[in-house]
């Protein structure tokens, strides 16, 4: 399912409303290669997928399927609210986190958050929580070409905290975070997961979280 | 509609965040501009019989070129960082993005080029009175002129490795922009004022251009991100 896009939406930060996502047979190709096919799984508001696979085996591509910025090739993709079928993917209640993470360099931490801030609405307030929760806090004044590749993945997840959406689909995580940093990512992940979201989670290295887990390739 | 234009200022704010405090990126387009004009004067020569007739041709020229030059890699940061495939999944348009986008541009590379032009004509030995009177043209025109960029700059995003083919895309776009505001500005110099029928036929192209790039733009970046 990829339906018609409606003009603009304003953005839906309701937890209690959390759709639910079923995928059956799904394919996908990239580059006009079949990377994915074959794949169902069903994701309940409150649960989690984790995604495995070597490089190239798809998982990115299955994301961007599931995130609406691609076509399967074959199979579906549904999307449920209290049992009724969406018609569109609910893009204004998904969270991504990109493999590349969407941080400006030339930008400080702050700068990096407002314009997301703006975006989704957010308060002052919760750019600050967000930062202590990702341990940047200090670092808010600093440009985030001068940040290491670990505390860059922390400002990426910093945004998808920031969102306050139910459903995060989240593209490695953990690349280039410490120990701790993985931790981090779990500890966010579990916690999103007991307020009721769910999450799609493409990455090379088991986050201790409950939920589902699919092998690709 | 507020959750609309939140967007598109978060956009533009953003950017013009990155040209005027991170890099000076605003600069190069006007300093193009400057260095395109003020040669095409030296080698013209010093007589101002020879300078005034050319004067439009050149700063409509200068104007095109610059304003590629700052637009034609619009999109290429926000692909290359991630940020494009993020706004395209969480976001229900890319509309507000490309306007804020085109705002931005606008701001930074349009505005300085407008405030400098008065001195680009004075170098050209164009006259006191006509050098206002052409600003109006030369505004709507570099509203146009980005428009036409936009569009390119989407297309070569959506290609990747395209390269600059985004400047030869926008030329045949920019086209009737260049006739139009040459027209126009030229009517200007003959003292036929600012509201000729040249005047209307580029604000009627900018217009056309101002609906149909921005959402040409959207799918062309939409079917450079599947």
């Amino acid at each position: 399912m990829r339906g018609r896009r409606a003009w603009y939406r304003r953005p839906v930060a309701d937890f209690d409303t959390c759709p639910h996502l079923t995928c059956r047979d799904l394919g996908c190709d990239r580059g006009g290669r079949p990377v994915v096919r074959g794949v169902s799984f069903d994701l309940p508001p409150g649960g989690a997928l984790q995604i495995f696979g070597r490089n190239g085996a798809g998982k990115s591509s299955l994301l961007a399927v599931l995130g609406g910025r691609a076509a399967p090739t074959a199979g579906e993709v549904d999307w449920t609210q209290d049992g009724a079928p969406l018609a569109r993917t609910p893009a204004e209640r998904l969270a991504v986190l990109d493999h590349d993470g969407a941080v400006k360099p030339q930008l400080s931490v702050d700068q990096n958050l407002l314009f997301w801030k703006r975006l989704y609405g957010a308060s002052r307030e919760a750019c600050a929580a967000v930062l202590d929760q990702v341990g940047l806090k200090r670092r808010r004044a600093q440009k985030a070409a001068s940040l290491s590749a670990g505390e860059r993945r922390r400002l990426a997840l910093a945004r998808v905290l920031l969102a306050g959406r139910p459903i995060w689909l989240l593209d490695e995580p953990t690349a280039s975070v410490d120990a701790a940093g993985e931790a981090l990512a779990a500890d966010l992940v579990n916690a999103h997961l007991a307020r009721g979201g769910s999450a799609v989670i493409a990455t090379h290295h088991r986050l201790a979280l409950q939920g589902e887990e699919l092998t690709l390739g | 509609m507020a959750g609309f234009v939140a967007f598109a200022g978060a956009t533009l704010a953003r950017d013009a965040a990155i040209a005027f405090k991170a890099g000076g990126g605003w600069l190069l387009g006007l300093v193009f501009y400057a260095i395109f004009v003020t040669l095409a004067a030296f080698a013209i020569g010093p007589e101002a019989a020879a300078l005034r007739p050319n004067a439009v041709a050149i700063i409509w020229l200068a104007a095109l070129f610059a304003l590629q030059f700052a637009a034609a890699d619009m999109f290429t940061a926000d692909f290359d960082d991630g940020t494009l495939k993020v706004l395209a999944s969480e976001q229900s348009s890319l509309l507000p993005y490309v306007i804020g986008k085109t705002a931005a541009v606008f701001l930074v590379s349009a505005a300085p080029l407008i405030l400098a032009t008065p001195a680009a004509l004075s170098l050209f030995a164009v006259p006191a009175s006509a050098v206002w009177s052409m600003t109006p043209a030369i505004a709507v025109g570099a509203l146009g002129l980005i428009l036409a960029a936009l569009a390119a700059s989407a297309i070569n995003t959506a290609l990747v490795g395209g390269g600059r083919f985004a400047a030869i895309l926008a030329a045949p776009l920019s086209v009737p922009v260049l006739i139009f505001g040459v027209g126009a500005s030229r009517l200007v110099l003959a003292g036929e004022g600012v509201w000729t029928a040249d005047f209307q036929l580029l604000a009627a192209s900018v217009l056309f251009l101002g609906v149909a790039a921005p959402g040409f733009a959207v799918l062309s970046l939409r079917l450079g991100l599947e």
